[in-house]
C-alpha cells in the first residue's frame, strides 16, 4: 500500500509485455534502490544508538579507562580492557542512601504523576471532546497558553506557592505540580474526538451517565491514545531536574538526576558513577518503551492529527 | 436568557465536575505563578529579601537596553529557526524513509525514537563529552580522514552543534507524526495522479505536501515554541558561551533569577518572552492554518 | 566516722570545689536540656565530606543530646542556589556552608551577625586569610572550617624522563618562562593529535585559578573599594597578563581548550594546577600514580588563590545559641579531627604550629603559599556575575580573540553590575 509498491504497479501497467532482461533489470534496479535504502536506514540508525553504546560500555569500564580510547575511535572505545561492575558497585554503597533509593524515588513520583495524570487529564479531555459548554473554547485556548511558559521562569513562584501549602520536603511538591497538563489534555481531546458519537450515545440510551460512558466506551476504546501520553508523562517526570532541585527535598526523596548532578563535587567529577547512574536512569525506561511502542505508535497515528 | 434545561444543566454540571481536578492544577501551579511573575515584573525584588520596591515599567526598559538580553533573544530566535527547519525536514524524510517497505521498520522507528525517552539531562552530559575536541565525534571524523572540529568551543559551530543535538533528540517524535500523516493520506490519489501521467516528485509536491498540512502545523508550532524553551543543554553545555553564542532567553532568565538574585528583572524577561513566543504562534497559525478536504 | 579537723577542713574544701564546679555545669545543662530542638545543617556534596562531617556530627549530638542535627548535601555546581531558594521561601537552614559569596548573601540579610560570638582569642587563632572572604561591611558573617589554596602537581615519572629537577620549596618555584619552557618540553604530539599536554588546570577557566596569574603581573582585576572594573580589568598589567595566558592555548599550544577529565592521573597531562584536597583524589583513586607537588609558579611576585568553605548561621534561625555551638564546635573544637579526615588546609595557627607535618614537605609549600601569596578573589555581593563574566572572558581570551577588547567589554559590563550592587 505504498509507493514503492505503486511505482512497481505503474510500471506493470506500462509494459505489460515484458522482456526477460528488462525484467531482471528492474529487479536489479530494485534491489540496488532497496540495498541504498538499508544502508541509509542502518548508518542513521547507528548515528541515533552508538552514543547509548558508548555510555553503557563506559559504565562498565574502570574509571581511567573511559577516555582513554575515545580518540581516535577503535573498537576499545566501546570494548572495555577491563570489563568491571565497580562502578555500579559504588553506587549502591554511596551514603547517606544507596543508588537504588533515588531510583526508587523516581519511580514512586514518576508513577504517581503518570496514573494521576492519566485521570485527571482524560477526564478534561473528556469534557472538551465530547462535553459542549459555553466558553470551552476559551477555556482551553487558556489552558494551551500556559504551556508556552518555560518552567525554569515560573520555578520561583511555584516554590513559593508550593510552600504556602506546606508541602516543602514533601513527596506531594514533587507530583502535584505536573498532573494537568495542558499539551496532554490537547492530545487526549484530538483522540476522543474521532471516537464516533453512537457508541456514546447508545451507552447513554442505555442509562449510563456521562461519566459511565467515559468509563465504559471512551476509555476502552483509547486505550493506545493512553498508553501513549503514560509514556510522555513517566518520562517527562523521570527527566525532571530543575523542580527536584528547587523544592529538593532531603536526601531521602531525592530523585535521580539530581543525584547524579552531585557526582559533581568541588575537586572531581566521578565519571565512572555518572555513566552508571545514567545508564541505570536510562535503560529501564528505554526497555518499556520498547515493550509498549506499539501501543504507543498507534496512539500517536490515530490521534488524529493526521487530519 | 431562559433557564437551562435539565439535560443540558447535567451536561454542564458533569463538564465542571470532570475540568475540575485539571483546573485546579492549572490554576494553582501555572496560571497563578504567572500571574505572580507578571507582577513581580513591576517591582525591584531580590531573591533574598522578601522586601520589594515597585518601580513600574523600569525592569522592562532595562531589558529592552541590556544588549546580552538582545542577544539573547537573536540567539533563541536563530536556534529556534534553525531547529524547526532542520528538524521538520529530517522527521519527514525519516518518515519518508520508513515508509517504504521495509523488514525490520520497528527495530529502526524504535531506534529513531529513543533518544525521545531518554533524559535530555543524561543527553546532555553525553553528548558534551561527545563534542570534546578529542572526543567521540572527533574521533570518528579522524578515522575517516576530516579534520576535527571545535564545536562547542567554536563561536560559530556551539549553536549548531546544539541544534544538531536537539534535532536527535526529538525528531523521532515528530517523525512518528509525519508518518500517521502519511498513512492517512488515500493510496488513490496517488494511483490517480500517476494515470494522469504524473512523476513521482510531482505527485510529492501536489499530493503528499498539502495533505500533511495538518501534521505540519502541529510539528512546526509546537516545535517552535519547544525550541524557544531551550534551557538544558545550554546550562549544562556552553553556559551561553562561547563569546555568547549560545546565550538563550531562558537560560539568560534563569541566571538573573538564581545566580544574580534579580527576580524582578527575570519576570520582565520572562513576560517579553511570553508575550514573543504567543505572537508567533498566532502568526504561525492564521500562516499555516487550512482546511482540506480530500 | 568522726574526721579530724584538717580532714574536715580538706573535706570541706573539696565539697565546695565540686559544688562550684557541678552547678554552673547543672544550671547550662538544664537550661539547654529543657529545650529539645533540631538544627538543619546544609553542605556541598560530596561522599568522602559527608562522611567526615556525619563523624563530626555525632560528636556534637553525644555532648548536646537534647540537639537532633539534620544534615544534608546539595550538588557542588547548585548549592548556592539552594540556599537562595530556600532562603527566598524563608525556609533556610539554620547553620551551612558559605564562601566567598558571603557578601551577596549578608548584603540581603541573610545571614546572622556573628561579632559578639567570636571572641578575641578565637579570631586571634585564625590565620588572616581566613578572614577576608567571611567579613562584610566590617562584620563578620561566619568562620572558617579550614583554607583551600592550589599547588601544581607534576606527573613524577615524565619530569625524571626529561631530567627536569623537580622544585620542592617555596623558593625555587618556576618563574613565567621556566614554566613554560617546561610545559613546552613536556608537550607530545603525534600529527595533529596530542598525547601529552604540558599543562592542565582543575578549576579550568576560572576565576580561582587564573586571578593568580594576573596578581603575579602586579594587576588587579577590580578597584579597592570593588565598585569598578574599568581601570583594573582592562589595564595594561592585566592585558599583557592575559596575553601571557592565552599564549599557552594558542601559542605554545600546551594546554587544551577542552580538556578531558582525569587526565593528569591517565598521564595525558605533565604539569596540573590544582587545590590542596586533589591529593586526596589522586590518593585514594589513582594509588599508583607517582606524582610531586609543585608550588605555583611566580611572576613579578608571587601569588595563589585561597579560599574554603565558612560555616555561616541564618539571620532567621529560631535557634542563635544552638547554631553558634554546632558552628564552634566545627570550626574549633573538632578543627584538627576535620583538617585529618577532609585532606582541607588548617585554618588555625594552633594547629599549623602543634603539627609538625605542615611545616614538612609536602605541606609546607601549602603553608606558606597561604601565609605569603595568598590572594582571594573579589568578595563583593556582585560576586556571581563576576564569576560568570570572568569565565567568558577567559573562555574568549582562549580561543584566541583580542584580549584588550575582550576586557574592554567585560570591564563595562563589570561596572553596571557593580555600580547597582546586583539588584539593589
Amino acid at each position: 500500500m505504498d509507493a514503492p509498491d505503486h511505482g512497481q504497479a505503474i510500471a506493470g501497467r506500462e509494459q505489460p509485455v515484458l522482456h526477460v532482461s528488462g525484467l531482471s533489470r528492474q529487479l536489479l534496479q530494485r534491489a540496488a534502490g532497496q540495498g541504498l535504502l538499508y544502508l541509509t536506514l542502518g548508518g542513521l540508525a547507528a548515528v541515533f544508538l552508538v552514543p547509548y553504546l558508548w555510555m553503557i560500555m563506559s559504565s562498565v569500564k574502570p574509571a581511567v579507562e573511559i577516555f582513554k580510547y575515545v580518540y581516535p575511535v577503535s573498537w576499545r572505545t566501546f570494548i572495555p580492557e577491563i570489563f568491571t561492575l565497580d562502578s555500579y558497585r559504588e553506587l549502591f554503597q554511596l551514603v547517606p542512601f544507596p543508588f537504588s533509593r533515588y531510583l526508587l524515588n523516581s519511580v514512586f513520583v514518576a508513577t504517581s504523576v503518570t496514573v494521576l495524570s492519566l485521570i485527571v487529564n482524560a477526564l478534561a479531555a473528556y469534557a472538551f471532546a465530547k462535553l459542549e459548554f459555553p466558553g470551552s473554547g476559551v477555556l482551553f485556548g487558556i489552558f494551551l497558553a500556559t504551556m508556552i511558559v518555560p518552567f525554569e521562569v515560573l520555578a520561583i513562584p511555584m516554590y513559593i506557592q508550593v510552600r504556602s501549602l506546606g508541602w516543602v520536603n514533601t513527596y506531594q511538591a514533587l507530583i502535584i505540580p505536573f498532573v494537568a497538563n495542558p499539551l496532554g489534555i490537547f492530545l487526549l481531546r484530538q483522540f476522543f474526538q474521532e471516537i464516533p458519537r453512537e457508541l456514546e450515545e447508545a451507552a447513554r440510551i442505555d442509562g449510563c451517565s456521562y461519566f459511565g460512558a467515559f468509563r465504559r466506551v471512551v476509555l476502552p476504546n483509547s486505550v493506545p491514545a493512553l498508553v501513549a501520553f503514560a509514556l510522555i508523562r513517566f518520562q517527562a517526570s523521570w527527566d525532571a531536574f530543575i523542580w527536584p532541585l528547587i523544592a529538593a527535598p532531603a536526601a531521602e526523596k531525592r530523585v535521580i538526576q539530581v543525584a547524579i548532578a552531585s557526582f559533581v563535587t568541588e575537586v572531581q567529577t566521578r565519571w565512572d558513577l555518572t555513566f552508571a547512574a545514567s545508564t541505570m536512569a536510562t535503560v529501564p525506561i528505554v526497555v518499556i518503551f520498547l515493550i509498549l511502542q506499539r501501543y504507543y505508535v498507534q496512539g500517536v497515528i490515530m490521534s488524529g492529527l493526521k487530519g | 436568557m431562559l433557564g437551562i434545561s435539565g439535560i443540558r444543566r447535567q451536561r454542564y454540571q458533569t463538564a465542571a465536575a470532570f475540568l475540575l481536578p485539571a483546573a485546579i492544577g492549572i490554576i494553582l501551579f501555572a496560571i497563578l505563578p504567572i500571574a505572580q511573575a507578571v507582577r513581580i515584573s513591576f517591582f525591584d525584588y531580590s531573591l533574598l529579601n522578601p522586601e520589594q520596591i515597585p518601580v513600574g515599567l523600569e525592569n522592562y526598559d532595562r531589558a529592552f537596553k541590556d544588549p546580552v538580553f538582545q542577544v539573547a533573544l537573536k540567539n533563541t530566535l536563530l536556534y529556534t529557526v534553525l531547529l524547526v527547519t532542520f528538524q521538520t525536514a529530517a522527521a519527514l524524510g525519516l518518515a519518508l524513509l520508513l515508509k517504504q517497505q521495509v523488514r525490520g521498520l520497528a527495530f529502526f522507528r524504535s531506534a529513531f525514537f529513543i533518544p525521545v525517552v531518554t533524559s535530555l539531562v543524561v543527553i546532555s552530559t553525553v553528548w558534551k563529552l561527545m563534542y570534546n575536541s578529542q572526543g567521540f565525534i572527533n574521533g570518528v571524523l579522524r578515522t575517516a580522514s576530516l579534520s576535527p572540529q571545535p564545536f562547542l568551543s567554536s563561536v560559530d559551530q556551539a549553536l549548531l552543534s546544539l541544534v544538531a543535538m536537539s534535532v536527535w533528540k526529538d525528531v523521532g517524535f515528530y517523525m512518528l507524526i509525519f508518518l500517521a500523516g502519511l498513512q492517512a493520506i488515500p493510496l488513490e490519489l496517488y494511483e490517480s495522479a500517476a494515470i494522469d501521467g504524473a512523476s513521482r516528485l510531482q505527485s510529492f509536491g501536489r499530493i503528499t505536501l498539502p495533505l500533511l498540512r495538518r501534521p505540519s502545523v502541529f510539528v512546526v508550532v509546537v516545535g517552535t515554541i519547544s525550541a524557544f524553551k531551550v534551557f538544558t543543554p545550554v546550562y549544562l553545555m556552553t553556559d551561553g558561551g562561547p563569546a555568547e553564542s549560545t546565550m538563550v532567553i531562558v537560560f539568560y532568565i534563569f541566571r538573573s533569577a538564581f545566580r544574580y538574585f534579580q527576580m524582578g528583572y527575570a519576570s520582565a524577561m520572562s513576560v517579553v518572552l511570553l508575550v514573543i513566543v504567543l505572537v508567533l504562534t498566532l502568526v504561525q497559525f492564521r500562516l499555516l492554518r487550512t482546511t482540506v478536504e480530500y | 566516722m568522726v574526721l579530724k579537723p584538717p580532714t574536715r577542713i580538706l573535706a570541706g574544701l573539696v565539697t565546695l570545689l565540686v559544688l562550684t564546679l557541678a552547678v554552673p555545669t547543672l544550671v547550662r545543662h538544664t537550661a539547654l536540656a529543657q529545650q529539645r530542638l533540631t538544627l538543619r545543617f546544609w553542605m556541598s556534596a560530596d561522599p568522602q565530606l559527608e562522611a567526615a562531617i556525619d563523624e563530626l556530627l555525632r560528636g556534637y549530638t553525644r555532648a548536646n543530646p537534647n540537639v537532633t542535627v539534620q544534615r544534608d548535601a546539595f550538588p557542588f555546581n547548585e548549592y548556592h542556589q539552594k540556599i537562595a531558594t530556600a532562603s527566598a521561601a524563608g525556609d533556610p537552614p539554620d547553620v551551612f556552608w558559605m564562601d566567598v559569596r558571603t557578601a551577596a548573601f549578608a548584603a540581603q540579610g541573610t545571614l546572622l551577625v556573628l561579632d559578639k560570638y567570636l571572641t578575641p582569642q578565637n579570631k586571634g587563632d585564625i590565620l588572616e586569610s581566613g578572614l577576608i572572604e567571611p567579613v562584610w561591611k566590617s562584620h563578620i558573617y561566619g568562620v572558617p572550617m579550614h583554607e583551600l589554596t592550589e599547588g601544581l602537581f607534576v606527573n613524577r615519572a615524565m619530569f625524571e624522563e626529561a631530567g627536569i629537577k623537580i622544585p620542592q620549596r617555596v623558593e625555587e618555584a618556576w618563574t613565567w618562562d621556566e614554566f613554560v619552557t617546561n610545559a613546552r618540553r613536556l608537550t607530545r604530539r603525534t600529527g595533529d593529535r596530542t598525547d601529552v599536554w604540558g599543562f592542565g588546570v582543575l578549576r579550568h577557566l576560572s576565576d580561582w585559578s587564573i586571578l593568580p596569574v594576573i596578581v603575579q603581573n602586579n594587576g588587579a582585576v577590580l578597584s579597592s573599594d570593588m565598585k569598578k572594573a574599568t581601570g583594573s580589568l582592562n589595564s595594561p598589567a592585566v592585558v599583557e597578563a592575559m596575553k601571557w595566558y592565552q599564549d599557552l592555548f594558542t601559542r605554545h599550544r600546551v594546554i587544551a581548550i577542552d580538556p578531558l577529565p582525569d587526565g593528569f592521573p591517565t598521564g595525558k597531562i605533565a604539569i596540573f594546577q590544582a587545590p590542596s584536597t586533589y591529593r586526596a583524589v589522586l590518593d585514594r583513586r589513582f594509588p599508583d600514580f607517582k606524582y610531586a607537588v609543585v608550588p605555583m609558579f611566580k611572576g613579578k611576585r608571587c601569588a595563589v588563590t585561597a579560599g574554603g568553605w565558612n560555616v555561616s548561621i541564618a539571620a532567621r534561625t529560631k535557634n542563635p545559641d544552638a547554631a553558634w555551638s554546632l558552628v564552634d564546635w566545627l570550626t574549633r573544637e573538632k578543627h584538627a579531627d576535620w583538617v585529618r579526615t577532609s585532606g582541607y588546609l588548617p585554618v588555625r595557627k594552633s594547629l599549623i604550629q602543634k603539627e609538625r607535618q605542615f611545616r614538612q614537605y609536602p605541606w609546607d609549600i601549602f603553608a606558606t603559599q597561604l601565609q605569603n601569596c595568598a590572594i582571594h578573589r573579589p568578595h563583593t555581593a556582585a560576586y556571581n556575575f563576576f564569576f560568570d563574566t570572568f569565565l567568558a572572558v577567559a573562555k574568549d581570551i582562549a580561543l584566541g580573540r583580542d584580549v584588550q577588547r575582550t576586557l574592554d567589554d567585560a570591564s563595562s559590563r563589570l561596572d553596571v553590575a557593580l555600580s547597582r550592587g546586583v539588584g539593589r
